[in-house]
């Protein structure tokens, strides 16, 4: 019984096939040459198990082993079974051409499969029942073993040889492919309006009231006497003051009704009329402002200028000189004067790009037991008295102003004369309380650079520019070339390149 | 034996079509190995220090002098090195590229390098016309 072996053209430079013989596996039924120039043959091992072993000096990543045999009629059928082979020595990838190995299948003359064959990915242990290992030599070794199924000897057959291929090493993760270029070049503008404002709130729940001066005396009277209520309301009610939910200051004229009504509470009628609130949220109009450009340069853009814009009862805020230099900036606020929450607009033509909150309500408390609470709960964070009422907006984050490199070269990455950037604070949190007593306009506070550009700069050293030109005989005057190729001067290479390096430093059309 | 025009050159360095004034011409010769980059010429005439560009009619060039010689016998041993710009003119004029740095067409968008700034800075502050000139008690109670 033979088993008979084909072993193909190889094309590694180097590696080896070395084909043993089980009958003998001392035996070696074929070896290639160093170059791994195998020729084309029929070789013939006299067992039905063969093994061949795949050595290279130099890692391959992987292998493909071809099996046809002949004998079976496969014709151009082939059956490559590739497999991923670890950079390294003393690893054995180990086909095993057991029945239920291998998933190739061949079919003889008459259609019947006669050998199946399933692919082993996983490492094994080279197997051999009573045969010595080989000794792994250098590179990657690979040792295959055969065992021909249900083959009659007479058709038996099998021929094997192997295509070594050197991958990328690293391309088990892919490769490059160009790609990009294909941008939609659409910017959208969709204008971002000013919401709507909320439909529900607590008005049906909540009673709102605008007191006048004469209504707060009047309501600390129905507090805390028992001149409004008497002994029998206050017994069925209980203690007035315990249906106040809230009282304080709010920086906007309130929406009331043409008249007032009769001030109630817990359903009781104190005696007065008070104006009632219609609406718990509104909407208040900073108006808009346009902010010029003032060098009409790169000198009005960050990061060179730096703007901060104030918002009553919210503070500083840094802003982008791209969205406000040269536009027209409308403030809008809305305000829930239950809470005190509000939130500003900042509206760049007709598009939102800012948006940020504070407290705009200035608390009253009307009990000595409701002030210190206020006060030392904020303390107790802060330590301060003086800082507390920073806290009643919520945070305490300040808003920061940036001042440019003034005094060095802009632009200059590296340049000697290069200031460390100043952070400067324009001040705190301005919610609640504080805002009360702060700034009630938003403004801008413009941080801008103050060029040093010496008389006839252009002419000795040019103006930043980036455009082609056809030729540079159009040109005039001081011109730094950044990028050109030079052709159709008939001068030597190294006038080229000196024609090349002058362009380049800067010349005089 | 080669012509030289000789010239007194007025223009920058850079400047690549040069306001020359012709001097003469006049006939020389190389002092050893002819150097078309940096010839050095032999020419009989007397010295001028007029006399600071040079054209070689064989070479094509033009040269800035970089050493005057005053040989015995009325010789002068002129040395050059080659203008390429002024040389290679119309062949530079009818090249095209990309210019970064141009006195007369810029765009001063573009981040500029060699703009220097002050140390004091501008503040300037804007104020809307519109705030919160207002204010309101507000009262909430359970109904």
């Amino acid at each position: 019984m033979y088993t008979c072996l084909k072993v193909n053209d190889f094309n590694v430079g180097g590696a080896q096939i070395i084909v043993y013989d089980n009958y003998n596996p001392y035996r070696v039924a074929y070896q290639s040459d160093d170059d791994f120039s195998i020729r084309a043959g029929v070789y013939h091992v006299r067992s039905q198990t063969f093994q061949f072993v795949f050595v290279s000096p130099a890692p391959i990543p992987y292998v493909d082993i071809y099996l046809q045999s002949p004998y079976l009629s496969i014709e151009n059928e082939l059956h490559s079974i590739t497999i991923p082979i670890p950079n390294g020595t003393g690893y054995y990838a180990v086909m095993d051409f057991q029945r239920d190995r291998m998933s190739t299948t061949i079919k003889n003359q008459s259609g019947g499969v006669k050998w199946f064959a399933s692919l082993e990915t996983t490492l094994q242990a080279l197997e051999f029942s009573d045969e010595p290992e080989p000794t792994p030599q250098s590179g990657v070794v690979v040792t295959a073993i055969a065992t021909p199924i249900q083959i009659p000897e007479s058709s038996q057959g099998v021929v094997v040889w192997c295509n070594a291929k050197m991958l990328n090493p690293y391309g088990l993760g892919g490769n490059s492919e160009p790609g990009g270029g294909d941008g939609q070049f659409v910017n959208p503008t969709d204008p971002i309006q000013l919401p709507a404002l909320p439909t529900h709130g607590v008005t049906d729940f909540i009673k709102l009231w605008n007191p006048s001066s004469a209504d707060m005396v009047r309501l600390t009277e129905l507090l805390f006497t028992g001149n409004v209520f008497t002994q029998a309301v206050r017994d069925l009610i209980g203690q007035p003051i315990d249906y106040i939910v809230s009282l304080g200051i709010v920086p906007v004229p309130l929406s009331i009704g043409s008249v007032s009504t009769p001030f109630v509470l817990a359903h009781q009628s104190a005696g007065f009329n008070m104006y009632g609130v219609a609406q718990q949220y509104m909407r208040w109009s900073c108006g808009s402002v346009k902010v010029p450009p003032y060098w009409n340069s790169f000198l009005d853009f960050e990061p060179h200028t730096s703007i901060q814009l104030y918002l009553p009862f919210i503070g500083f805020r840094d802003v982008l000189p791209s969205d406000i230099v040269g536009k027209t900036v409308t403030i809008t606020y809305h305000l829930d004067v239950f809470t005190g929450s509000c939130v500003a607009y900042v509206s760049n033509e007709d598009t939102i790009l800012y948006q940020h909150n504070g407290t705009c309500l200035s608390p009253i408390p009307f009990g000595a037991e409701q002030m210190q609470n206020l006060v030392s709960g904020f303390t107790g964070l802060l330590g301060s008295a003086a800082t507390a009422a920073a806290v009643l907006t919520g945070g305490f984050g300040a808003g920061i102003a940036k001042s440019i490199l003034a005094g060095s070269v802009i632009g200059a990455a590296s340049s000697a004369l290069s200031l460390p950037e100043h952070k400067t604070q324009h001040g705190g949190n301005a919610g609640s309380t504080v805002g009360l007593l702060s700034s009630r306009k938003p403004y801008f506070v413009l941080n801008r650079p103050r060029q040093a550009v010496a008389s006839s700069q252009g002419i000795y050293s040019g103006f930043a520019t980036w455009y082609t030109v056809e030729s540079f005989g159009q040109l005039d005057g001081y011109t730094q070339v950044a990028e050109c190729h030079l052709h159709d001067i008939p001068a030597t290479d190294w006038e080229l390149q000196e024609i090349e390096r002058l362009l380049k430093e800067g010349v005089i059309f | 034996m080669v012509h030289l025009t000789l010239y007194k050159n007025l223009s920058e360095r850079i400047k690549v079509d040069k306001n020359i004034q012709t001097l003469g011409t006049i006939e020389g010769t190389f002092r050893g190995q002819a150097d078309v980059l940096e010839p050095t010429l032999v020419i009989k005439g007397e010295f001028t220090n007029q006399c600071n560009y040079f054209y070689v009619q064989e070479f094509g060039r033009y040269y800035y002098v970089t050493r005057t010689i005053i040989i015995a016998n009325g010789l002068l041993e002129l040395h050059g090195a080659v203008d390429v710009l002024m040389s290679w003119k119309a062949g530079i004029e009818a090249n095209g590229g990309i210019v970064g740095r141009q006195s007369t067409q810029y765009n001063l968008y573009l981040q500029d390098p060699l703009i220097h700034a002050y140390q004091n800075a501008m503040v300037g502050t804007l104020e809307f016309p519109e705030g919160f000139t207002t204010e309101s008690y507000i009262l909430a109670t359970l109904a």
